[in-house]
């Protein structure tokens, strides 16, 4: 037995799947594509995190990227608020700054999603 | 090594205080989102501004399919805009310095023309318009003599993040004291100092303005006078293919506009006359020795839009067919041709705003420049 302390059986038990998935002998490339999105996109937010601290742990660079790659699709477009508040984030910038920012590269907030989530 | 703690992090308070883990994430963020991002803390924006976090960001990115789409900035007389086609986000944008004139654009990087007030000193800088920074090229006039000044007949940018990370700056100037001889110099931004490539003997009477990197050479097309390419390799200086382009006829207004998009190198001809108006498409082979007819876009189902001026904003060439487009310039208003259905559609209404000015264009021949938003270091 190999004890894990970093990483919970919730999260082990679903890299341990990905991995089955990706070492099947007779999975295409198109079926293993389709696993991943389904598997990825099927994950609640918080529990991206854990995997992506699972897969990085465990060297299981393919995995990681992709978890990567989805939280990273998933702050697209999200606020500067949202960022702060998800990632535990103080801003030592003060308002003054934070207004002159905004104001030069104003084209970089258009189209950002509300703050409704 | 760790201390104590009452309850274990959750993970992603872990990433967020790991800058390598984090890092990995906004690796894979649009140039757009990590402008806007720069405001989450000082931190934050010390990771995105980095220049090796810039290189290997433009990396990744310019490699990556879909590409993005360009943007663009709008002249207008000394005022700038961003203008985006696909969003149609359109808003005033600030150089540093107002009186800044747009030499080039060259794959998200701008060469400047800058001067601290309507006459004076000319500065020439590489810009970034998406991260706003900026590097002044530092050129020898040679000489603090008026007459013995060595004169730059053209100054041109070649980025390829294809190929490198790192940009050149092409200066082509006489030689002093002689009139028929001119030199090639390059900056490379890597190395940060100027080479001398070439010295040559062949009379360049003309200014050379509006050139285009392409191909490792720089173009400088008129399509109804002399045109000129240097070979970069060699800085040789040669003439490209000519463009047969129609004959105008009586009575018709004949427009060309020689444009790059998304490595493509295009001559757009747009004739009008009274019953009949198009645009051709023409371009230059892969290989650079010869033109052909790309795409032929009957201009009448707009016909109405064009009894004033009229103009072409830009080309828009995609990695797909379906994504690649033409903007048509009328006053008050940019209207998008798609050439994969033949569609056109208005991108642009400008009739409320306060530039609008009735029968007149809002930006004159080529103040459109299209860039690609990137994090690319100057």
């Amino acid at each position: 037995m190999i004890p894990l302390p970093l990483i919970d059986g919730r999260t082990l038990a679903r890299v341990i799947t990905y991995l089955n998935k990706h070492t099947e002998d007779d999975a295409s490339d198109e079926a293993k594509r389709k696993f991943d999105e389904e598997f990825l996109y099927g994950m609640e937010v918080g529990v991206l995190y854990d995997a992506a601290l699972a897969a990085n742990y465990l060297d299981i660079g393919g995995l990681f990227h992709e978890v990567c790659q989805r939280i990273a699709d998933g702050m697209m477009n999200k606020s500067v608020e949202w960022v702060r508040k998800t990632f535990h984030i103080e801003s030592e910038f003060t308002s003054e700054e934070e207004v002159q920012i905004k104001k030069e590269y104003a084209w970089a907030w258009e189209g950002v999603d509300s703050n409704a989530d | 090594m760790n201390a104590k703690r009452p309850k274990s992090p959750r993970s992603v308070e872990i990433i967020s205080g790991n800058d390598d883990l984090l890092l990995e994430i906004i690796l894979l963020l649009p140039p757009k989102t990590l402008v806007r991002f720069q405001s989450v803390s000082r931190h934050w924006q010390s990771l995105i501004f980095a220049a090796s976090f810039g290189r290997q960001h433009t990396r990744l990115h310019h490699c990556r399919r879909p590409k993005p789409q360009p943007s663009f900035l709008l002249r207008n007389v000394l005022r700038f805009f961003y203008f985006n086609p696909r969003s149609k986000h359109f808003l005033p944008f600030n150089f540093t310095s107002p009186h800044t004139r747009i030499l080039q654009s060259s794959n998200g990087l701008l060469l400047v023309e800058s001067r601290n007030s309507p006459y004076g000193r000319r500065d020439y800088f590489v810009c970034n318009p998406t991260t706003r920074q900026a590097r002044k090229l530092l050129i020898d006039y040679g000489g603090s003599e008026r007459r013995k000044k060595a004169v730059i007949f053209g100054l041109c940018l070649a980025f390829d993040p294809s190929k490198s990370p790192y940009y050149d700056v092409v200066c082509l100037r006489g030689v002093q004291n002689s009139t028929s001889n001119y030199r090639v110099e390059v900056y490379n931004s890597e190395s940060q100092t100027w080479k001398v490539v070439g010295e040559h003997s062949i009379a360049v009477s003309v200014k050379l303005s509006n050139g285009i990197y392409w191909n490792d050479g720089i173009y400088w097309i008129r399509p109804t006078s002399r045109s000129l390419y240097l070979d970069l390799q060699n800085g040789n200086l040669g003439n490209p293919p000519g463009i047969r382009t129609p004959w105008r006829k009586a009575g018709e207004i004949n427009k060309n506009y020689i444009m790059e998009s998304n490595g493509h190198f295009h001559c757009l001809a747009m004739y009008l006359r009274p019953d009949m108006k198009y645009l051709i498409v023409f371009e230059l082979l892969a290989d650079g020795s010869g033109w052909f007819e790309k795409y032929w876009v009957d201009l009448n189902p707009i016909a109405g839009e064009m009894n004033g001026p009229v103009g072409v904003m830009g080309i828009v060439r995609g990695e797909r067919e379906d994504e690649s487009s033409v903007l048509f310039h009328v006053p008050g208003k940019i209207i998008s041709h798609r050439f994969c259905d033949g569609s056109f559609e208005v991108v642009l209404d400008l009739t409320r705003d306060k530039i609008y000015v009735e029968h007149r264009l809002q930006f004159q021949r080529y103040d459109g420049y299209q860039f690609i938003e990137t994090l690319a270091p100057v």
